[in-house]
């Protein structure tokens, strides 16, 4: 018979995460899926349970000096809600299947899935979002990109929760997030999308593209995006296709269910290219 | 462990396994509308309750969620039997149809409308955007919220909720909650699921992981032995008997082509081993326990590879003709392998099962090469439809128990009658041994006139003595349950210049699996169902269907017709683009109308000689002019956004009600002792409203309110034959039977008043509210007459019977227009704007019926943008959940979707009506396919129409 265990407060939490190794369940709306029996049966669980959903310390949400705090019990519902939260994540939060599982389901199980199709994991990429890793022995913070390692592999020691989310301030004048699937709620994305910029004096002061869903983990090149910088519109016009060519080299998605590799390769181009195209005309 | 929660405001304790779901436990607590319709997927929205007043799924949260919590389920929007305001505008709205999800449905929006008592579209959409509703659709729910919404204000508002029909009739063609509605979207028992009495065992299916392979041993002692398995049935010890699985009138046009277990697996997912035991986990582990050998044979998937010289062939068996059988029929034998079993056919069906033929079908009048001939312009065409899947909320579902030597089937089906018949003929006993109840059907379309489970768990109980369940995984849904057959449809066009069509031919592919259910009368119903919409002298057309290793496929909505639609309605825009004329006017030079006489029906007889028919009633023009109004036909239209085209499209379509000759319907009406009446009908009501059109009929017929007459259907021991709902025969064929038993009870009425008033019958009527009237001014009440005619002396109990047949046809005719944006960038397609105007004769319930429209127009969608289901090459289904599958949710609802009821007067159809329902699926996608090619000139020719195969058209990949 499976263990499962709901502690009174994070401190009794973490002690049990370090003797057991318990496995963390938020929202469930992850893992009540993937161990769900197929039978009418009870879901089976292979290892021990720590539910974690409840706990208030996880709850919060609020500005800091170093940018937006999501607590790892915030559900996505709230956060959809959440004036001070960047636009793109409410979008793609908004996005994410139905109110029912949103009121469930929270950010940091969306990043602990480390789905290569997670929509709000593409979008914390662009947004150079950390994670802030809680245990016994203390906290460490880390970029999502480096807290993710593979498709559904993470940085994530086991004696460790995922207590916060940090989304550093910034400010952007153009917000493109695309998620396209063949349907709307409910339906895995085929691929998704999403860039931010800011202009400066007609110039690019500040750029992020990010894609998903089309590699094992989020594709975003920072070597690309520095090479935008400083750009005004005619040298972006000059660049379009060189830039173009860069992510065509980066990235290289599979044929699923859902789609074709040909597909999303060719649709995030032509997203990539229908965004820079409208910054040149925007700069 | 022990949970302490607050449900529905009383403070409970229960104990449960720490990993168990809360649906689960709710629904074992009797919480019985807290349903799981997806093999708890997250998708569907069954089990959907309140948490401390917030939505959410039970099947996803853990009892280790809830403890201290507060829970509202269904249940709790009820007042004693008063049912909440949204709840009785959704009966209203007509969206309460096969009522599944309907509780949970409630649920959403009464919290919704908790929290904003104004709420916009958008609010509702996507307070529902989580909910899966098959049936009708998503739009009355916009309908049901607004009614909802004025109500909470003034309890007594009153709106128009759809248009009424026939000033000279009471209830026909009025707006009346539907009368199981009520019960429904209360999530009161009714469905299947809902009968099961605690100690029952459960029944489950071990599945052929192999598309064609031989068993060569199959080793069961190890499950046997597990305490609490009470059966293990395989093709070794079951019934050595073959039968018909189509659940069509016998003899049936399907073969017999499978015993209850074969020695021989033809699909991934078909049939090995079940398994009866205690409980599901006993039952899952001795599922696991079970060893099968195989021998592994190359298996096909499709048309092509079926038709091959050297293709495996999948029904290598001895064939028997039980009538016509060929002279040569011991020679074609001689290569059977006795491994595979039999195929035995009813009649000829132009079947060659050792070439992978299963049937056939060839007919033609006039002369197709002279109308080629004659033409300016011939063009042809080749168009595919993929395998659909019916997906009813409520999954397949039977339970069986035995009543001494009588085995009681508690079913959810189509067709009461066929099935008991199927499964005496299984079981090798008596009809007069098995007794079906119909109970609610949560959803069918098509996939439960099939017999796909009874016949195991009715043989399960008869062997173990034991009440047995088996209720059908969503899994099981994708691969062992009856799906559309894919075909293959190459159209020939031939036309002079100004449109007008000289000569079509149609030949038809079709695949249908394993097994041969349905198998001549689906295909042949791809060109009977659409030739006909075509008045052209010169029409030919070949069917052939052919065996292969995809899962089964059977009956779905609309049967061939949408298939046969697509591809006609296609060419026709192809051709109509091709000689630089508007569709609409190519449509309009060679519709059928009003007295056309369709000739090529001769040749299109389900098995038989057919009958040419003439249209009685057409509604085609008043649904062409008003839809091309309505959509501003020929006006260009121009999308904000620059990488959006914009274009339209329109489709004809048609389907027949009922089938004439073939079907046959029955009913019996009595008159209680206060003069209230009771309805037995034979008709199989599968949440479409039938049973209420029955009521509405007698009620009309005997001049009382609908609340005078209840009704009994689809009990095999209490009511009267049926044939079934399939075929679009529910208000014709049901309908009819119940208003002529109580035009024959109207007569006992009449004679009874006669004799007791002493006078002449020709002086007497009846009369509103239910009393006997004479032109003398003497009046009797029902009450009077039921006590005369039911006391010591009386003349007995005043019975009406019918028993319903014709050969008379009453065609259903309909326009469906669509608007499409096209994104050239994402190759996404978006449906702006769709209607649907559709002519069902007299609107018997006009607004079920619109629901019936927006139900089958909306699945016609989701088949066309999104549905599929992917075979690998190894004939394993890649998606075996909803949500992979694709079915459309409220989120892709057209922006503008109208279902509009264009009336006329069938003088067939009962109180002028004819059939809605079916005819729904057939027009979306040649609509949506003409619209693409208008928005960016690219033609479409097989579903799903994906963004990727817009990218591919357009070049872009
Ligand atoms: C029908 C349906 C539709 C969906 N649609 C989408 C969609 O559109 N887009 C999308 O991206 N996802 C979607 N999902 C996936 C899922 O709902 C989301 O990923 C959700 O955010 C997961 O959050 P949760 O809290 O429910 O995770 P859980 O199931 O509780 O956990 C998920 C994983 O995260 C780990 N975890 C959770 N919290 C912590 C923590 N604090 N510390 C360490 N580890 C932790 C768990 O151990 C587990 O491995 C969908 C799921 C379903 C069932
Ligand atoms: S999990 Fe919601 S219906 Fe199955």
């Amino acid at each position: 018979m499976v263990k499962t265990y709901r502690p009174e407060n994070l401190q009794e939490a973490l002690r049990i995460r370090r003797e057991t190794h318990a496995v963390p369940l938020a929202g469930g709306t992850d893992l009540m899926v993937r161990y769900r029996s197929w039978a009418g049966t009870l879901p089976k669980f292979p290892w021990p349970v720590l539910f974690i959903n409840h706990l208030t310390e996880l709850k919060t949400m609020g500005l800091r000096e170093d940018g937006l705090h999501i607590g790892a019990g915030v559900t996505l519902s709230e956060i959809e809600r959440e004036m001070e939260a960047p636009q793109a994540l409410r979008a793609a939060v908004s996005e994410m299947a139905a109110p029912a599982l949103r009121n469930l389901g929270t950010l940091a199980g969306n990043i602990c899935n480390a789905s290569p199709a997670g929509d709000a994991v593409c979008v914390l990429y662009a947004l150079d979002a950390q994670v802030v890793l809680t245990s016994l022995s203390g906290a460490r913070t880390v970029s999502v990109m480096d807290f993710i390692t593979g498709p559904g592999r993470k940085d994530l020691n086991d004696d460790e929760l995922m207590t916060d989310i940090i989304i550093p301030h910034a400010n952007f004048s153009h917000v493109s997030y695309r998620k396209v699937g063949t349907r709307k709620a409910n339906a895995l994305s085929k691929m998704s999308f999403c860039a931010l910029a800011k202009t400066k004096l007609g110039r690019i002061d500040d750029v992020r593209i990010a894609f998903g869903a089309v590699g094992p983990t989020v594709v975003r090149s920072w070597e690309t995006e520095k090479k935008l910088l400083g750009m005004d519109a005619d040298d972006l016009k000059d660049h379009l296709s060189a830039i173009h060519d860069d992510y065509d080299a980066m990235i290289h998605p599979i044929d699923d269910q859902r789609s074709t590799a040909v597909y999303r390769k060719q649709v995030s181009l032509n997203l990539l290219d229908q965004f820079l195209q409208n910054l040149v005309k925007e700069l | 462990m022990k949970i302490s929660c607050t449900v529905n405001g009383t403070p409970r304790v229960f104990h449960a396994e720490p990993h168990e779901d809360v649906q689960h436990l709710l629904k074992r607590e009797g919480y019985i509308s807290v349903r799981d319709s997806d093999d708890a997927e997250g998708f569907a929205g069954s089990d959907t309750i309140l948490l401390d007043g917030i939505p959410v799924y039970a099947k996803l949260l853990s009892v280790g969620q809830i403890q201290g919590r507060t829970i509202s389920t269904p249940e709790s929007l009820l007042s004693g039997r008063k049912l909440s305001v949204i709840q009785q505008a959704m009966v209203d709205a007509g969206v309460v149809q096969s009522g599944y999800n309907a509780p949970a449905a409630a649920l959403l929006l009464s919290e919704l409308l908790e929290r904003d008592p104004d709420p916009s579209e958008a609010a509702v959409k996507d307070a529902l955007s989580g909910l899966f509703n098959r049936a009708t659709g998503y739009q009355q729910f916009f309908q049901a919220v607004e009614i909802a919404k004025e109500r909470m204000k003034d309890p007594d508002y009153a709106t128009e909720i759809a248009p009424e029909f026939r000033d000279d009739l009471r209830v026909v063609g009025k707006v009346r909650p539907k009368i199981d509605g009520t019960k429904l979207v209360a999530g009161w028992k009714a469905f299947v699921e809902d009968m099961v009495e605690p100690g029952s065992c459960t029944l489950k299916m071990l599945r052929s992981p192999h598309a064609h392979a031989y068993i060569t041993d199959i080793d069961t002692t190890a499950a046997q032995a597990i305490p609490g398995v009470l059966a293990v049935i395989t093709h070794l010890n079951c019934p050595d008997r073959y039968y018909g699985k189509a659940g069509q009138g016998f003899p049936e046009p399907s073969p017999y082509d499978s015993r209850m277990f074969n020695q021989k697996v033809r699909h991934v997912g078909d049939r090995v081993a079940a398994v009866v035991a205690e409980t599901p986990e006993i039952a899952e582990q001795a599922l696991s326990a079970i060893k099968v050998t195989y021998e592994v044979l190359p298996a096909i998937f499709t048309v092509d590879e079926a038709m091959a010289d050297d293709a495996p062939i999948v029904q290598n068996g001895v064939v028997e003709y039980m009538a016509g059988a060929p002279d040569d029929l011991e020679q074609y034998n001689a290569s059977a392998e006795p491994k595979d079993g039999k195929v035995v056919i009813q009649f000829p069906i132009h079947a060659d099962p050792h070439r992978n033929i299963a049937a056939g079908a060839h007919g033609s009048i006039g002369d197709v090469d002279q109308g080629f001939s004659e033409a300016d312009t011939v063009i042809e065409r080749t168009y595919e439809t993929s395998q659909i899947q019916c997906t009813p909320l409520e999954t397949h579902i039977s339970y069986a128990k035995m009543d001494g030597d009588r085995v009681i089937l508690h079913a959810s089906t189509q067709v009461p009658w066929h099935l008991r018949r199927i499964v005496a003929t299984a079981l090798g006993i008596s009809e007069n041994k098995v007794r079906v109840i119909k109970e609610r059907v949560g959803g069918g379309y098509g996939s439960k006139q099939d017999i796909l489970l009874e016949d195991v768990t009715a043989y399960a109980s008869f062997l173990t003595g034991r009440p047995v369940l088996y209720h059908y995984s969503r899994k099981e849904e994708f691969i062992g349950n009856s799906t559309r057959h894919p075909m293959k449809i190459t159209v020939r066009l031939g036309s002079k210049k100004d449109g007008s069509i000289t000569a079509v031919y149609m030949d038809v592919r079709a695949n249908t699996g394993p097994y041969g259910n349905h198998c001549l009368t689906v295909p042949m119903n791809a060109c009977s169902k659409s030739l006909p919409l075509i008045l052209c002298p010169n029409m030919k057309f070949d069917v052939t269907t052919y065996y292969t290793n995809i899962p089964p496929t059977g009956a779905y909505q609309g049967y061939g017709a949408p298939k046969g639609s697509f591809a006609l309605m296609t060419a026709l825009g192809e051709l109509a683009s091709e000689l630089g004329l508007d569709l609409l006017d190519v449509i309009e030079k060679n519709r059928v109308r009003d007295g056309s006489l369709l000739e090529i029906l001769k040749c299109l007889g389900e098995g038989r000689e057919g009958t040419p028919a003439y249209v009685k009633s057409c509604g085609l023009e008043p649904a062409l002019t008003e839809g091309a109004n309505m959509i501003d036909w020929g006006v260009k239209e121009q999308a904000d956004d620059p990488d959006v085209m914009i274009g339209k499209g329109v489709a004809i379509i048609q389907q027949g009600s009922g089938l004439p000759g073939l079907d046959h319907s029955c009913a019996d009406i009595k008159m209680l002792a206060d003069g209230s009446f009771m309805l037995h009908s034979g008709g199989a009501d599968l949440g479409t409203g039938l049973d209420t059109v029955s009521v509405k009929f007698a009620a009309e017929v005997l001049c009382v309110d609908m609340g005078q007459v209840s009704i009994l259907s689809g009990d095999t021991d209490n009511t009267p034959f049926d044939t079934g709902a399939y075929a679009s025969s529910g208000t014709f064929f049901s309908g009819s039977a119940s208003m002529f038993a109580a035009e024959d009870l109207k007569k006992e009425i009449l004679s009874s008043a006669a004799a007791i008033l002493k006078e002449p019958v020709e002086d007497l009527a009846l009369a509103v509210p239910g009393k006997v009237v004479s032109t003398s001014g003497a009046e009797l009440t029902y009450w009077e007459i039921a006590q005369e005619t039911q006391a010591g002396l009386g003349r007995g109990q005043l019975v009406g019977y019918a028993s319903f047949t014709t050969e008379d046809s009453a065609f259903p005719y309909g326009a469906h227009f669509a608007q499409v944006s096209v994104n050239r960038l994402t190759g996404e397609i978006h449906v702006d704007k769709y209607y649907a105007l559709q002519d069902c004769g007299t609107p018997i319930n006009p607004e079920l019926a619109l629901g019936q429209i927006y139900g089958g127009s909306f699945k016609s969608i989701g088949h066309t943008l999104y549905e599929d289901m992917m075979l690998d090459d190894q004939g394993v289904c890649q998606v075996t959940g909803l949500r992979d599958y694709g079915v459309p949710m409220i989120s892709e609802l057209p922006t503008d979707f109208k279902a509009v009821l264009v009336p006329t007067d069938d003088p067939y159809g009962p109180f002028g009506g004819k059939s809605v329902s079916e005819i729904s699926c057939n027009g979306a996608a040649p609509a949506i396919a003409n619209a693409i090619h208008d928005a960016v000139g690219i033609w479409i020719r097989t579903w799903p129409m994906t963004p990727e195969k817009v990218l591919r058209a357009l070049g872009n990949i």
